[in-house]
């Protein structure tokens, strides 16, 4: 955020005719930020180009010094984010009332200049392309934003159709018109002095996601696992030196309902402006002032992010807000614009899991098929008994395995849920190699069903296999028969098997529906 | 024809009347409408003569317009929206004369030729002298100058009215009418101190000008209440939900003491001084500012049918407060969003959540969810569905209920679904009636514990 010197049309922009002294604060001088996670972010998809432009939200806390004078003033806060939600702002610290808070978006562009010259006196300036001389001429502006038309000494015409250079310019800037979108607030001060002001407000366009890797320890039974804040500043506003913190949980949201701001280019035609059948295209005219398609001040582009920043070992610290979890960055980071960074939340060296493989069985399976590799589920448990015992934002585990000394990626996998302490959850780990299982339905009568799965381990090692029967909504549900007694998981019934290295079990069961 | 119209400060008692001093008075409603009551000092002249009006709402419902003076009958208001652009100059000119000017590419030599513009489809055809030639069809540029602007294009759209006038001079005329693009909500900031059970509640009421006409030195008011609008204007209806007061879990019957007067089914705010509402302006002034009101927090987990969950599901945190004058409060609340801010641990207010409210009385209990609790979790496990009759199931559920933090928590549970004839069999805690369709118990989990409830409910299917 670089201090930008106000520029001499803001001497126009006192709108109210009861007289109050405009103040500028240029920028702040201190900024804290908060980032809430807007939906499931995933921080791959930060740096991607394009996307929605009213996701994300944080909440950004400034503070502003400022010297009013005594009565009414207008005190401009530059250098707002440029995602800012203008209903929410917040302005503390002022010793008397506010009477209004504004926030203008009315853009001085070269669009709007035209619109608000309609009906005055401009100047034509026009240049000769023989002799290079330039003749002015006075113009009433006819119309302008839908196609600029200007009187000339009682004769009506469009502008630049002759081929010569043609320019308009203009007195002054007209009154009402910002260069960019800006909060103000008009206060009723009663005595003069110098006021800290906190300016808060919320704005879209930064988000985080979390980012955990699981590295699987040579044990086989642990597992180390770091979590990563991803933040991504996807605006055009950087936040430099701020403290910064990440909330965790799921807010309740309204749909934003950002003012739409746009700025509009001059309008400049002839019509027609090319030939009508198969000649050659009207050369372009030569570029003039009005010409220049003006700059998407308030909505850039989206364009890829120009840096990832990854810092140092150090922690966020985790606190309570409310009944979501606050993590606060270790020290006050630079979070520039479209930029994402990686800070580093969480460090269990041993986290203690079991692999079970799993395998699903529903009544609308084939009655037979090949056998099918078993899933391999991690299960974990958030608790300091198990090596772990901390929050876990909802984010995407990496999973790795050491293979020969080397790293190996063994898949993706995303954490749906916020995960709090004491709390069992589980992580994909794909699919299995050396365990499969193979299926059959052998009876059906309705009523009752049987089946028979056969579970092999080519493994040189013991597993522990998981069947699991999913009954679905179909009433009157029963496990008639069994080879072996069944548990339940979540509600459905699960057969444990530990088979033993290099064997095959088999498991027979029947399900039963009640008739009404 | 332009007759010079002026504006100056004045106050207006309300549309209806006539106007007294000139001045400009705004009635903003919900649903993206507003009367605009305008009354200004015009010189008329004697007789029959047309009056175009300036600075009017660019999103002006031109048949709403009434223009009334003293001495002046109106003949006809019209509302042109044609608007001037190069090519609409090029259409109106067919079989008239216009100057052609050519700059020659070779040596800038400049020649002025007259036209008479034969038609301009796709294209402009002109006679010169005896010839027919098209016109830039040869690459060169080539300025047309017209004579003059035809009488109804305009750079904007204009409204003009005729009027007839008994005598000459200068008066008085109001000029009231609808337009769209302007619009106001409520927003409210809330700071919710849950230890203390209190919260601070601030109102701001937000006006949006998106016209295209900014409104100088305008007595403000704004309606809150439903108004019928025409659903093929622009004018939006209230975008709150089908039924029932969003946010709001009892209405109130007190009568309003807060900001707003009742008029009729709707309120009235009168903003205390003199505004401009700037084009796209959002301008937002204070109305309420309530400090201390009670209010909790309640914790909420619903179910709407009987079935197994792989995984716990947090419950939802709502904070509950009455709009009622016991509760610290004490006014009515027009409809907005609520945003509810917390302090961390260092003191620092956070924001924590924001939901939409609608109209609701002085009295309302209201609870406004501000989001899940990441530490209050329930996983409802569909132990049995036993069918014992025709259509007629008994439900064996058991719900874990889990609590991390490190305070003991009260979860509302509500399992839904139910439906004739339900009798519960058993249940591990007692609860109670909802409503028909609704059983509901309170369950208290201590701090870092867990909870077992388990429930057998017979119904219909």
């Amino acid at each position: 955020m670089s201090p930008r010197a106000p520029v001499s049309v803001l001497l126009f922009l006192a709108a109210t005719p009861a007289l109050a002294d405009t103040v500028v604060s240029a920028k702040p001088e201190a900024v804290a930020v908060v980032i809430y996670r807007d939906g499931p972010a995933r921080a791959f998809d930060f740096a991607k180009p394009g996307g929605q432009d009213t996701r994300g939200l944080a909440l950004i806390v400034e503070t502003r010094t400022v010297d009013l004078p005594a009565g009414r003033s207008r005190i401009r806060f530059e250098a707002v984010a440029d995602g800012i939600i203008p209903q929410s702002a917040a302005v503390e610290g002022l010793p008397g009332r506010i009477a209004e808070r504004n926030f203008d978006y009315d853009l001085l562009s070269p669009g709007s200049l035209l619109a608000h010259s309609v009906g005055q006196t401009v100047r034509l300036v026009r240049t000769d392309a023989k002799t290079g001389r330039e003749h002015q001429q006075a113009a009433t502006l006819v119309s302008g934003p839908d196609g600029v038309m200007l009187n000339v000494g009682g004769h009506v015409e469009a502008l630049n159709c002759g081929g010569e250079t043609a320019r308009l310019v203009f007195d002054h800037a007209p009154a009402g018109l910002s260069d960019r979108p800006t909060l103000s607030v008009l206060a009723d001060t009663p005595k003069a002095g110098r006021f800290k002001l906190r300016v808060s407000y919320l704005t879209v366009r930064l988000n985080w996601a979390a980012d955990y890797i699981a590295r699987i320890n040579p044990d086989g039974r642990t597992l180390a696992l770091t979590g990563w804040l991803t933040l991504a500043n996807r605006g055009a506003t950087g936040f430099a030196d701020a403290p910064t913190e990440v909330v965790a949980g799921h807010l309740a949201r309204q749909p934003v309902d950002l003012p739409n701001i746009e700025a509009k280019p001059a309008p400049t035609e002839c019509w027609p402006d090319e030939t009508t059948h198969g000649g050659w295209p009207v050369p372009p005219p030569p570029p003039t002032l009005l010409n220049v398609p003006a700059p998407a001040m308030a909505v850039p582009a989206p364009m890829m992010m120009r840096s990832l920043v990854v810092t140092a070992q150090k922690r966020a610290i985790q606190s309570q807000l409310g009944d979501y979890k606050l993590y606060t960055l270790a020290e006050p980071a630079t979070v520039a614009a479209r930029q994402t960074k990686q800070v580093l939340f969480l460090s269990q060296p041993a986290v203690r899991f079991d692999t079970v493989y799993t395998h699903a069985v529903t009544e609308y399976d084939p009655a037979s098929g090949p056998p099918e590799p078993a899933a391999v589920t991690l299960r974990l448990e958030n608790n300091t008994g198990h090596g772990l015992g901390q929050p876990l934002p909802a984010g995407n585990i990496s999973l790795r395995r050491r293979h020969a000394g080397r790293e190996q990626f063994a898949g993706e996998h995303p954490l749906t849920r916020d995960v709090p302490v004491n709390e069992p959850f589980e992580i994909d780990g794909g699919a299995a190699s050396d365990v499969s299982i193979t299926q059959r339905k052998t009876s059906d009568t309705g009523q009752r069903q049987a089946f028979e799965l056969v579970a092999a381990n080519a493994k040189s090692t013991a597993v522990n296999v998981e069947i699991r029967h999913q009954r679905g909504y179909r009433a009157g549900f029963k496990v008639a028969t069994e080879s072996m007694a069944h548990g339940l998981k979540a509600g459905d019934p699960v057969w444990r098997l530990a088979i033993p290295a290099g064997e095959s079990w088999v498991l027979n069961y029947t399900v039963a529906f009640t008739k009404p | 024809m332009k007759t010079t119209l002026f504006i100056a400060a004045m106050a207006l008692a309300g549309a209806a009347q006539a106007a007294e001093k000139p001045g400009l008075s705004v009635t903003i409603y919900n649903a993206n409408l507003a009367l605009v009551d305008d009354a200004r000092r015009i010189d008329v002249a004697k007789g029959r003569q047309r009056l175009e009006l300036k600075d009017v709402s660019a999103a002006i419902r031109p048949e709403t317009v009434t223009l009334t003076g003293e001495g002046l009958s109106i003949v006809e208001q019209n509302f042109d929206f044609d608007l001037l652009t190069p090519q609409k100059m090029m259409e109106k000119a067919v079989g008239q004369q216009v100057q052609i000017v050519r700059t020659n590419p070779g040596n800038g030599a400049q020649t002025t030729e007259t036209a008479t513009v034969l038609s301009a489809n796709e294209g402009v055809i002109l006679k010169i002298g005896d010839r027919i030639e098209v016109l830039r069809d040869d690459g060169v540029p080539t300025r047309v100058i017209f004579g003059g602007v035809p009488m109804n294009l305009r750079a904007s759209p204009t409204l003009s009215v005729t009027v007839d006038s008994a005598h000459a001079g200068e008066r008085l005329v109001d000029l009231s009418y609808l337009t769209t693009g302007l619009a106001w909500k409520a927003d409210y900031v809330a700071l919710f101190d849950e230890a203390a059970g209190k919260l601070d509640l601030q109102g701001w009421i937000t006006l949006t000008n998106t016209s295209g006409t900014g409104f100088t030195d305008a007595d403000t008011q704004l309606v809150a209440g439903q108004v019928a609008v025409d659903g093929d204007s622009e004018a939006q209806p209230d975008d709150a939900p089908p039924r029932g007061i969003a946010g709001v879990r009892m209405a109130g019957a007190e009568a309003n003491t807060g900001p707003g007067q009742a008029l009729g089914e709707v309120y009235i705010y009168s903003l205390p001084e003199r505004t401009t509402i700037a084009q796209n302006q959002t301008k937002q002034v204070s109305f309420l500012d309530a400090k201390s009101v009670a209010a909790h927090k309640v914790y909420q987990w619903t179910s709407g049918g009987f079935q197994s969950q792989d995984n716990p599901s947090s419950a939802a945190v709502a904070v509950d407060f009455s709009s009622g004058a016991s509760g610290g409060l004490g006014s009515g609340l027009p409809a907005g969003t609520i945003r509810i801010y917390q302090r961390d641990t260092k003191g620092e207010a956070k924001f924590v959540g924001e939901n939409a409210i609608g109209h609701t009385p002085q009295g309302s209990e209201l609870a406004v969810k501000i989001g899940d609790a990441f530490d209050v979790t329930v996983q409802p496990t569909l132990v049995s569905n036993q069918v014992i009759g025709k259509q007629r199931s008994r439900y064996a559920m058991t719900y874990l209920l889990r609590n991390a933090k490190t305070t003991p928590v009260t979860v509302e549970l509500r399992q839904g679904g139910l439906w004739r004839q339900t009798s519960v069999i058993t249940e591990s805690l007692s609860g109670r009636v909802i409503d028909a369709y609704t059983r509901g118990w309170s369950v208290k989990i201590p701090a870092g514990g867990q909870v077992t409830l388990s429930a057998q409910l017979e119904t219909w299917w």
